[in-house]
């Protein structure tokens, strides 16, 4: 490193909130394995939440316009499936939410403050689009295509809105370099960040793909659905993440290349302990264009559902450890803003109550699932519903 | 700012950029985002109500809904079955969807006004927010399954997934009720971080002096706010004749009617208030007095209200239905307000000032040997500081000292408050701040940061500009900037 670039570094370095003084409350490792965790368990959902948006318009449009009951159908059914989605998506994005304050707040609230309303903005959309959710889903169902059309598209523009954003924070508060421009009034200066347009198509099409499996993982499970149409919807939905996958291998190119050198080559460095999540998920990746091809011919087949919902999992997992570890090679330039085993405090009864509520939780949610795809042969009855007695 | 970063570094030999080791010297703090005219601290405000009062309204509807199944179906009551599967739909979109993101709104909100306050929190009860999220999920996932499993799931079950959706949604309420009180009355907390006990300070923390008073408070308003959204939802659906709408009413105000208690469990609160934020609710400051009073009748008025409908059998209408709604909220706010205003000039009080600045010795030495101003690149770029006048300099420490609770001229503007005042009397004020007002946290910083600012506010003050300017320490000033 040059004396000049090591001189702007340091000047750069001064920027950043020191961190905090009261410590980590639990060992390093383990928020370094918390973060891409708890960030693969959100973009499960956040995904179908985003790559729904902007599937379920097209699928609805090319329903009506040529015809095909069974993509309306899809369209209905993907739409009915997406409060849930969404609900769950703001929900694991909690956990996503207090490991990245705990690991990276001194960068995270910095980055928060320099785009200022455009983060609130976030909350503008978020609450548009999910009541508009419901009434897209209502308008479809009672055939009102007009309103209809217009309800999807500003749901996919709303959730457009929340990545987008999400995007411009992301890199902000990995490159402290673009803050001083930011805060002069430059706004937008981080879009001329050569990672920033790579970063955001990686995240578009990386929701579609989901979204795709999502809709035959529909298409396998939703019994309600005419034995065509949940075929229909496997075939579609294993296609979309076909292609989408491919599109998602260019675009995690583009991505690879916008990244400085340091990075690529700490990412590409064969034997490099930090390449290897992120090399098994391009691997994986691979792998998954392959199986997607064989399992859309084979649409019938269980294990042409769960194998590449399975191999994708592992790949979104990869992927979740490979944005950390990009993240700790660009701010690992600034000493001060990464926290060190110095700076652990670690508050042992806390955890293990925590621990053990997690345990009980997830226990409790699966009881409750598998009430509802096992009827209670014990005891049946029947609840009044609603309108005028 | 250009070059703000070489420029800082040039001026700043304390910035060891080769080294991992946190020094003292070398906090930075946080830019600062301004709303001209509303403030931060309006902005919390208002997303917090909002907040406060949809959660606790859903975790009302979760014990309502779970006693009132259970005892609809013992009965084989058909009416409150039906009604209860008619109001389950308005759980879902409102406390799923405007909850939940309020919620996060919380965490958006503070995070950009009060980072320091944010990460204190963050960094010592982040074991507390993952326990609290579990029960969250949990109360996501029992609440569908509640609205889905109408028709889907036995009497049973449905009934068991009411009870889960309950105790899951109050054990968070429990949980984040031990984060908010803690700032107020943090307890042993900060002697037991001092011993480095770091486990037995989280719990200190949270199970502080006033955790059992306040969660008891929390939960009467709860059952409260159900007992009235019952109310206002069985006159807005329809299909409901009067004398059904009477029987729901009767239920609905059997949870309104705990609110009686409001009183005895307030006192019982502010016993376990340290002396000065209890003064200031109790007669100390016109404001939290007013608004206390006003949070706390309103309580016992709907409380008697509710009384009378149980022994009258008296009909609501959707217009009374509504305001004592609107009564809720108001008084929801008024209570909220007044659990923010006695804590100051504390945000976790005893260890951060409301401005963001920490009660520590080291802190202070540190400020008022550099300044302010040395600290806040963002607010002050340390290529202009030098060359800045007076009250250049004194807005950028209002800025970075005063602007988290006053604006300028909007919302407890420090304009109205100095107009009047004439430079003594100005300086004499930042001088003897938390001694004039005990609600105020002492100015922090150096002699000429104190001229810089007094010259700002004496500016604001178009009355008095005829006094002539305190002479201002130019060579405190130039040896703050250099090096």
């Amino acid at each position: 490193m040059t004396s000049s670039a090591a001189l702007l570094l340091a000047g750069v370095e001064a920027l950043i909130p020191p961190r905090d003084e009261f410590g980590l409350p639990a060992p390093l490792w383990f928020f370094h394995l918390a973060l891409p965790v708890s960030f693969a368990l959100h973009a499960v959902f956040m995904n179908f939440t985003l790559g729904g948006a902007l599937v379920v318009p097209v699928l609805w449009f090319l329903g009506r316009r040529r015809a095909r009951p069974d993509l309306v159908e899809m369209a209905r059914t993907a739409m009915r499936v997406m409060p849930v989605a969404v609900s769950f998506t703001i929900t694991t994005g909690v956990p996503l939410l207090l490991f990245v304050q705990t690991m990276y707040g001194h960068v995270f609230y910095t980055a928060n403050i320099l785009l200022g309303w455009q983060w609130m903005s976030i909350l503008a959309f978020l609450l548009l689009g999910f009541y508009l959710v419901y009434f897209a889903s209502r308008l479809m169902d009672r055939g009102r295509d007009g309103p209809a059309y217009v309800a999807l598209v500003a749901v996919a523009v709303a959730f457009t809105m929340v990545a987008h954003v999400f995007n411009n924070n992301a890199v902000l508060s990995i490159r402290p370099e673009l803050w001083e421009a930011m805060h002069a009034g430059r706004s937008g200066r981080h879009a001329a960040d050569p990672m920033w347009i790579p970063r955001y198509l990686h995240t578009l099409i990386g929701s579609v793909a989901v979204t795709g499996l999502w809709l035959a993982a529909i298409g396998r499970f939703r019994t309600s659905l005419s034995a065509g149409a949940r075929r229909a919807t496997v075939v579609v939905g294993l296609r979309i993440a076909l292609a989408a996958t491919g599109l998602q291998a260019l675009s995690g190119v583009m991505l690879l290349v916008s990244l400085d050198p340091s990075t690529q080559k700490a990412l590409l460095t064969l034997g490099d302990l930090r390449s290897i999540a992120w090399a098994l998920a391009a691997i994986g990746g691979m792998l998954a264009i392959g199986l997607l091809w064989q399992c859309q011919q084979q649409p019938d087949r269980a294990r042409s559902v769960w194998l590449p919902v399975g191999l994708i999992g592992f790949v979104l997992l990869g992927m979740s450890a490979g944005r950390e570890l990009v993240r700790l090679e660009l701010l690992g330039r600034f000493p001060r803003a990464l926290y060190t085993a110095a700076d652990v405090r670690t508050q042992v009864g806390p955890i293990v109550v925590a621990v053990v509520t997690l345990v009980v939780g997830l226990a409790v949610i699966g009881v409750l699932l598998s009430w509802f795809a096992r009827p209670d042969a014990r005891d049946h009855g029947t609840t009044p519903k609603s309108g005028p007695t | 700012m250009p070059c703000l970063g070489r420029v800082r570094a040039e001026l700043n030999p304390i910035i060891r950029s080769d080294t991992r080791e946190r020094s003292a010297e070398d906090q930075v703090y946080y830019p600062a985002f301004d709303i001209p005219s509303v403030g931060g601290g309006t902005l919390i405000a208002v997303v917090a109500i909002v907040h406060v009062f949809i959660a606790q309204s859903a975790v009302g509807a979760g014990l309502f809904m779970a006693v009132s199944e259970t005892l609809a179906r013992r009965n084989g009551d058909e009416l409150v079955l039906r009604f209860l599967r008619d109001a389950s739909k308005y759980l879902v979109y409102l406390a799923f969807v405007a909850g939940a993101i309020s919620g996060v709104a919380i965490w958006f909100s503070i995070s950009i006004v009060s980072p320091r306050a944010t990460s204190l929190l963050i960094h010592n009860f982040v074991w507390a927010w993952v326990t609290e999220w579990v029960f969250f999920a949990v109360e996501i996932a029992a609440g569908y399954a509640y609205y889905y499993g109408w028709d889907r799931l036995s009497p049973r079950r449905h009934i068991a997934a009411g009870w889960i959706y309950a105790g899951a949604s109050w054990m968070s309420l429990f949980v984040i009720n031990g984060i908010i009180t803690f700032m107020l009355t943090p307890g042993r907390w900060q002697a037991l971080r001092a011993d480095e006990a770091w486990s037995a300070a989280y719990w200190a923390g949270l199970f502080n002096p006033t955790f059992w008073p306040s969660l008891i408070l929390r939960t009467l308003s709860s059952m409260a706010l159900a007992g009235i959204f019952a109310c206002v939802f069985v006159n807005l659906l329809g299909g409901y004749g009067r004398e059904e709408r009477i029987r729901i009413v009767r239920m609905a105000a059997g949870f309104m009617s705990p609110l009686v208690l409001m009183t005895p469990v307030a006192v019982w609160y502010f016993v376990r208030v340290p002396s000065y934020p209890r003064g200031l609710a109790l007669g100390g400051s016109a404001a939290m007095t007013l608004f206390f009073v006003f949070g706390l009748v309103c309580s016992v008025l709907i409380a008697l209200y509710a009384l009378a409908l149980i022994r009258r059998r008296a009909y609501v209408s959707l217009e009374t239905s509504l305001l004592l709604a609107s009564m809720a909220f108001v008084a929801t706010g008024a209570m909220e307000y007044v659990r923010e205003g006695i804590r100051k000039p504390y945000v976790v009080r005893g260890y951060l000032w409301s401005n963001g600045l920490a009660n520590q010795p080291a802190e202070f030495a540190r400020l008022r040997r550099d300044g302010i101003l040395a600290h806040s690149p963002w607010i002050a770029p340390p290529d202009r500081l030098a060359a800045a006048d007076a009250r250049t300099r004194g807005r950028w420490v209002f800025q970075a000292q005063c602007a988290q609770c006053h604006t300028v001229n909007g919302v407890n503007g420090i304009q109205a408050l100095v107009t009047g005042w004439d430079r003594t009397l100005t300086r004499k004020a930042i001088d003897h701040l938390d001694q004039l007002k005990g609600f105020m946290p002492p100015f922090i910083g150096t002699d000429s940061e104190k001229d810089a600012l007094t010259e700002y506010l004496y500016s604001l003050n178009p009355g008095a500009r005829e006094d002539p300017p305190i002479p201002l320490a130019r060579a405190s000033v130039r040896a703050e900037a250099a090096p």
